[in-house]
């Protein structure tokens, strides 16, 4: 607390006279936290270790023998899992708090070497042979069991977008939007509306069975972004399935605005007003446009004027909400 | 100075200051309860993701009304652009102002949007408008209207650019009008920098500049990152290039080479001697900055092998660091502290999955037509 402070409300008599010694012996002797600092440098550790053990070995596979290679890269996966598995809370389907932030990069570790390590036996050797999808398969499925034993929250992360490009689409913040063609395969816009479909239902499962139901977040947060980015792809590209792909947007977009409220999480209430007012502005354009040959430039103000309305709606509607959920900031 | 209600935001510092006190166990709740009661703070700051919609909200809004009153009158306005957007700029300071005058809010969005737009626009019709002439009165220009905003607002963004602008305006100066320039202008800036450095941080710890905090924060990153790059060999070589048309390697360059290389652990020692976070933080970030300065000039190891000696590295000093202080040392610790911050772990994950992606492509995937790939992993190129 700042001196300022503790003087005015000592004078103001709200601090007690320990509680106001007791603040004032603190300020020379606070703890300094090291935590996000040497977070962050251990995810640049794995970060640059997996990364530049991949590429180590993707440049000299036809020097290095390959038994040589999977022996390095199986051994400190193996040391990983070890480590981890020694130190880790015992297993319960609730929250288990990891021992340290050291823990939790040694398992992420551990997992990427596994990857790397199963892609190169299939790379190499085609051990899982050519079945459709199996070099995704396997990881996925490896993922998805390390986040649950693990209580992984970053590991559970790599594996939904593991299942995702097992199923063919990106889904990773970055990507979702530049590495996903929707305008050019109608395909991949069902596929995104599956893949949402399915991480909702592993989100639900979770809250309704209590196996982990802190892990709900992380489907539900996936999920709503690509199937939301789905649907309207699938309004956008898809021709005349307007009709199809409109209800879709809609019942999503219900479905999260309910959520929302029942987690109090304003963060998907915000995420459905988003992708409610793209859904909406494009329909209210799209039939503007329809009326082009007997209003020509007036479609242009008439939508200029749409947009600024809805604007001003839209910041109405969020405080709004944000007043009915009281100023809620967790996700 | 602000444009806020200064005893309500100081009203939300005691606040601040007394749930920490909670936290860490120093007053008793009810005390804290008693402070709140005393100390109403009645502003309108909503969480980040109002925040974010409002301020989305706003600067559409501004643009779509900009864009409108354009189409009115597009022949004017294509003629002067620049001076059309200055005046809506101005239009929407005044609307900030006016906002500030009937509405109690404080970063609620509403707030930031007005800003950012004003002074965006404002400041790129400037440089449209001074392209050909001197950039000594443009970069005075632009110093000035940040400072305003930085003063009236305290915003951290644009004390960035106000920084930058002034660095700026300091380069051509000194080589407009300074003889010499070529050989003075790493020290030149190194002396700003360092100044500025010492006075922000002096302004930090004193009492009246409280509601500055955050902005001066960035100040003070900005001058550490100022006075690295000044005296970095990398850095000097191209300026040099690029502003002073010098041919060759810089003169002095043991100088540059020992500055390029010791800033960084010199402010990482800095920051653990005062447990101040931002010269450890920054002396952190320009460790990278040092190893890029490095290999632009010296390829001591193939990419791969270094970053796996790297990562390697850094997992070591990690684990010794934790290893050092399982329990708290000389004021040290490694727990987590004032964790109050939403889904820090949501966030991370969301930050692994993006950055760490090994998920292979192999042929049989790529009929779908999508996939991603990134990140570098092993299996990435198969």
């Amino acid at each position: 607390m700042r001196p300022t402070f503790i003087r005015q409300l000592a004078d103001e008599g709200l601090l007690s006279q320990t509680e106001r010694l007791r603040l004032e012996a603190q300020q020379g002797s606070r703890l300094f936290s090291l935590h996000w600092e040497l977070k962050t440098l251990l995810y640049l550790g794995v970060l640059l270790l997996s990364g530049g053990l991949g590429t180590l070995i993707y440049k000299n596979i036809d020097t290095i023998g390959h038994q040589a290679i999977l022996a390095v890269i199986g051994l400190l996966c193996s040391a990983c899992f070890w480590y981890a598995n020694k130190h880790k809370a015992p297993f319960t389907w609730q929250k288990a708090e990891s021992p340290n932030a050291w823990w939790d990069y040694v398992v992420l570790l551990g997992c990427l070497l596994f990857i790397s390590f199963i892609t190169y036996l299939q790379g190499q050797y085609e051990v899982f042979g050519y079945r459709l999808g199996s070099a995704t398969f396997i990881p996925m499925v490896v993922l998805f069991v390390s986040a649950y034993y693990f209580d992984h929250l970053g590991v559970l992360s790599l594996a939904i977008t593991n299942f995702a490009a097992w199923l063919g689409i990106a889904i990773t913040p970055m990507h979702i939007l530049t590495n996903n063609p929707f305008g050019l395969e109608n395909r991949l816009i069902n596929t995104a509306l599956i893949a949402g479909g399915v991480l909702t239902l592993a989100g639900y499962a979770s809250t309704h069975f209590r196996k982990k139901a802190h892990f709900s977040f992380t489907y539900y947060n996936f999920d709503v972004h690509i199937f939301c980015i789905g649907a309207l792809s699938g309004m956008f590209f898809a021709d005349g399935l307007l009709l199809l792909y409109t209800p879709a947007l809609i019942a999503a977009l219900m479905f999260y605005y309910l959520l929302g409220i029942r987690l109090r999480s304003f963060y998907f209430l915000l995420v459905t007003v988003v992708y409610g007012y793209i859904g909406a502005g494009y329909l209210v354009i799209f039939t503007l446009v329809q009326g082009w040959e007997s209003l020509e430039m007036g479609v242009v103000y008439l939508s200029i004027l749409y947009l600024i309305a809805s604007s001003i709606f839209m910041a109405k509607l969020l405080i709004h909400l944000n007043r009915k959920l009281k100023s809620d900031a967790h996700l | 100075m602000l444009i806020y209600n200064t005893a309500q935001l100081d009203n939300r510092l005691i606040r601040q200051d007394a749930e920490d006190a909670v936290d860490a166990g120093m007053i008793a709740p009810e005390t804290a309860e008693r402070i709140n009661a005393a100390h109403p703070y009645s502003l309108y700051s909503p969480n980040i993701f109002v925040c974010i919609g409002l301020m989305l909200a706003t600067m559409l809004v501004v643009l779509l009304a900009a864009g409108l009153i354009f189409l009115l009158m597009v022949d004017g306005a294509l003629r002067s652009i620049e001076v059309f957007f200055i005046v809506w700029g101005i239009l929407a300071y005044g609307a900030l102002e006016s906002w500030m005058a009937t509405h109690r809010h404080y970063r609620s969005g509403v707030d930031d949007g007005l800003e950012w737009m004003s002074v965006l626009m404002i400041g790129i019709s400037l440089v449209s408008l001074m392209e050909n002439q001197s950039p000594v009165l443009l970069f005075a220009l632009l110093s000035v209207l940040g400072s305003w905003f930085t003063v009236r607002t305290s915003n951290p963004g644009i004390a960035l650019g106000t920084w930058c602008c002034g660095v700026m305006l300091v380069v051509n100066l000194a080589i407009w009008y300074l003889p010499g320039a070529r050989y003075a202008l790493p020290f030149l800036i190194m002396a700003v920098a360092g100044t500025g450095y010492f006075q922000f941080t002096r302004m930090q710890r004193q009492f009246r500049f409280r509601h500055y905090e955050l902005a001066l924060s960035v100040f003070r990153l900005a001058a550490l990152a100022t006075f690295y790059l000044a005296g970095n060999y990398f850095a000097v070589h191209h300026a040099g290039r690029e502003l002073l048309g010098m041919e060759g390697s810089p003169p002095l360059p043991w100088l540059f080479w020992t500055l390029s290389l010791l800033l960084p652990p010199a402010y990482i020692w800095m920051g653990l001697r005062k447990k101040d976070r931002i010269p450890l933080a920054m002396g952190l970030i320009l460790i990278a900055a040092a190893v890029f300065t490095v290999r632009a000039y010296h390829a001591v190891l193939p990419l791969e092998a270094a970053m796996a000696l790297g990562g390697i590295g850094l997992i070591a000093v990690s684990y010794i660091v934790h290893q050092y202080l399982k329990t708290p040392k000389r004021g040290f610790t490694t727990q987590a502290m004032n964790t109050r911050s939403f889904g820090a772990e949501q966030l991370e994950g969301l930050i692994v999955a993006e950055t760490m992606q090994h998920a292979p492509q192999p042929a049989e995937t790529t009929r779908f037509g999508g996939g991603s790939s990134g990140g570098g992993g092993a299996g990435g190129e198969y």
